[in-house]
């Protein structure tokens, strides 16, 4: 990979959009990515990799990221990562303290500067000395949709897959598994939309790793036993794109919460709690996107 | 929904793993991390075997 000399002036590249922006901006005009980034880039003097989490509304986008950034800041399985700057925890922290408080968190908002980003420097106690700086985004499931359904609708979703050097796509096992098409079709959109930003010439395999997880597996035990098994029966359109387009990608199943309750809010709509958290392959898709790079 | 009391071996927060923590399960949910410890042998049931 080659380093990027940023310059140190009164203006600074988006790190996502590569806009110039006032060095002294919050946000970037153009896409609303935080300036931060490119500051701790700047402080790194590397360019760092980043990883998309992509999925649909309520596939659970928000948990797995912040359980993921937790775990890896609490250095399971050798790994350590450390945050750049204070802004990179506030989504672990949000994502954990609903958990620990028996509450999901809140729906992330589909505007770009409530996005939560976070920027780790990751690495491994015993696999050699790799230092990942990886820039993952907790993106809106809706901006998502709106992206692929009409592209440039947001234009930071664009920009960022442009940028990635891997993606997690999160897959709604749960669902998959009550036989509803729905999370096969949005990830076939979801891959055809990728596949049209990233493949570089016609009929060419996309090489950056893809990891298809399938989420809320406390709910679907059997996807933990074969993964690709059941994409292949359950997810049959987007297994299909797989082989096709994709030359890099692996299934995994992931569950956070080990069982769910139901009760009802003021409004009298059903609402879902995490009665408690068990976490259950959270970190391997993230190891083998690691490992592909 | 049935009571699960305590946590096992992959539950995340301390506060979820004490022996007086509570939680549930459907009546049928089968789980990796869900099951039971005998108190005491067979042969000590003298109710059962009618000794």
């Amino acid at each position: 990979m080659t380093t990027t000399t940023y310059p140190t002036r009164t203006t600074m590249p988006c790190l996502i959009c590569e806009t110039k922006n006032p060095a002294d901006a919050l946000l970037c005009d153009e896409c609303g990515a935080p300036m931060a980034l490119i500051q701790e880039a700047v402080a790194q003097n590397r360019d760092p990799s980043i990883v998309t989490v992509l999925g649909e509304s309520n596939v659970g986008k928000t948990v797995y990221l912040g359980m993921l950034l937790d775990m890896l800041s609490k250095h399971v399985d050798d790994y350590e990562a450390i945050p750049k700057g204070a802004y990179s925890v506030n989504l672990q922290h949000t994502v954990i303290s609903y958990l620990a408080a028996r509450q999901f968190p809140p729906k992330t908002a589909v505007e770009v500067d409530d996005w939560h980003w976070a920027y780790y420097q990751v690495s491994h106690k015993h696999r050699g000395s790799s230092i990942y700086d990886l820039v993952m985004p907790d993106m809106a499931g809706e901006a998502i949709a709106a992206e692929v359904a009409n592209p440039k609708t947001f234009r930071v979703i664009r920009s960022l897959l442009e940028k990635s050097v891997g993606a997690i796509l999160l897959v709604d096992g749960a669902l998959a598994a009550t036989g509803s098409p729905q999370p096969d079709f949005f990830a076939l959109k979801l891959l055809s939309y990728l596949d049209g930003i990233v493949a570089r010439k016609k009929g060419e395999k996309i090489k950056a790793p893809v990891a298809v997880v399938l989420s809320k597996g406390d709910h679907c035990p059997e996807c933990f036993d074969d993964p690709r098994g059941f994409a292949r029966t359950n997810l049959n359109r987007l297994w299909n794109i797989c082989q096709s387009r994709f030359e890099n990608y692996e299934f995994f199943a992931t569950s956070v919460v080990g069982a769910l309750g139901y009760g009802t809010d003021a409004d009298g709509s059903v609402v879902q709690y995490p009665l408690h958290t068990a976490p259950r392959g959270i970190i391997e898709p993230y190891e083998w996107v690691l490992s592909a790079l | 929904m049935h009571v699960v009391r305590g946590g096992a071996f992959d539950t995340y927060f301390e506060s979820q793993v004490t022996a007086e923590f509570r939680t549930g399960q459907i009546a049928l949910a089968r789980t990796h991390n869900t099951g039971f410890r005998c108190a005491m042998d067979l042969c000590d049931a003298t109710w059962i075997n009618g000794d």
